[in-house]
């Protein structure tokens, strides 16, 4: 494993918090447009009001990679 | 066609979109699909994709999800874009294809059954930091052989370990992906509580493996 996948695991593991904060990745996946055209600016603050689609990114590496493609794409139409 | 609607499209409301594909507007469908084509492009651009490309993945990846979309059209909720909506799909697609071709190319002739002895492709330079780091390591492994539930290690060790994606974990496993985040979630929780009881910090284990 390369270290820094091996540190994201770590940091992973101490950012983990109780189930009721813990989003999954369908859920994730619904808010995740909302949230990209906030980071955007299409919707100002949509990003800010959702820190829990943040905190997943962080949690899960498949999610973060996720929602970089599709910040990618959605700049690519801007 | 898709070049000729490309700038009257743009400014389409998410309204107009769906009124438009519901209508069953071939103009509209061609436009849309060629929005995707163009992204899709855009994204795979600046990636070393090239060993796992195919001259079809982007038209099929595309093809795949139109046919999501056509699907799921009705349940739009409007709280986005309706082109980022739309792109969400799509990257859904070619992630899923792009994991699973990787998984294909890398995946492991022997899965762990159990944590590795040592998890990282390098060793430190120093003998006193490789100490550190091989009893740090060996205290992680102990608390993932030890605490976690048969069910949680299995989980961590196929996705994290082995790297294989999380939606053929689940699909090995006949569970949602869903199923296999929270598992995954459960075990980190369980060995933080471990190490956090022990007084060992996020900040030591980055200080002992880190660069």
């Amino acid at each position: 494993m390369k270290r820094e996948r091996f540190l994201q695991l770590l940091k992973s593991v101490y950012g983990a918090r109780d189930d009721a904060e813990e989003m999954g990745c369908s859920d994730f996946f619904e808010l995740l447009p909302r949230y990209v055209d906030g980071v955007l600016e299409v919707s100002p603050g949509a990003s800010t009001e959702l820190p829990e689609v943040t905190h997943h990114i962080e949690q899960c590496p498949e999610c973060a990679e996720a929602y970089q493609a599709l910040l990618e794409m959605a700049r690519a139409d801007r | 066609m898709e070049v000729q609607c490309g700038a009257m499209e743009t400014a389409w409301s998410n309204e107009r979109w769906l009124s438009e594909l519901q209508a069953e507007n071939d103009v509209a469908w061609t436009t849309l699909r060629g929005r995707i084509v163009r992204g899709l492009r855009a994204y795979l651009g600046g990636r070393g994709t090239q060993a796992l490309d195919t001259p079809t993945l982007v038209d099929d990846v595309a093809q795949e999800a139109l046919l999501t979309v056509r699907s799921k059209l009705g349940g739009f909720r409007g709280d986005s874009r309706f082109t980022t909506w739309v792109y969400r799909i799509a990257v859904n697609v070619l992630l899923g294809e792009l994991r699973r071709r990787r998984w294909d190319a890398m995946r492991p002739v022997q899965p762990h059954d159990q944590a590795p002895p040592w998890p990282l492709e390098e060793v430190a330079a120093s003998p006193e930091r490789q100490t550190r780091q091989r009893e740090a390591w060996s205290l992680v492994r102990a608390l993932i052989e030890g605490a976690l539930t048969p069910y949680q290690r299995q989980v961590l060790l196929a996705h994290v370990f082995d790297e294989k994606p999380l939606d053929l974990v689940a699909g090995d496993l006949g569970v949602s992906r869903d199923a296999v985040y929270k598992a995954i979630h459960d075990a980190r929780r369980k060995l933080r509580g471990e190490l956090l009881a022990r007084g060992i910090t996020l900040g030591e284990l980055t200080e002992v493996f880190g660069p």
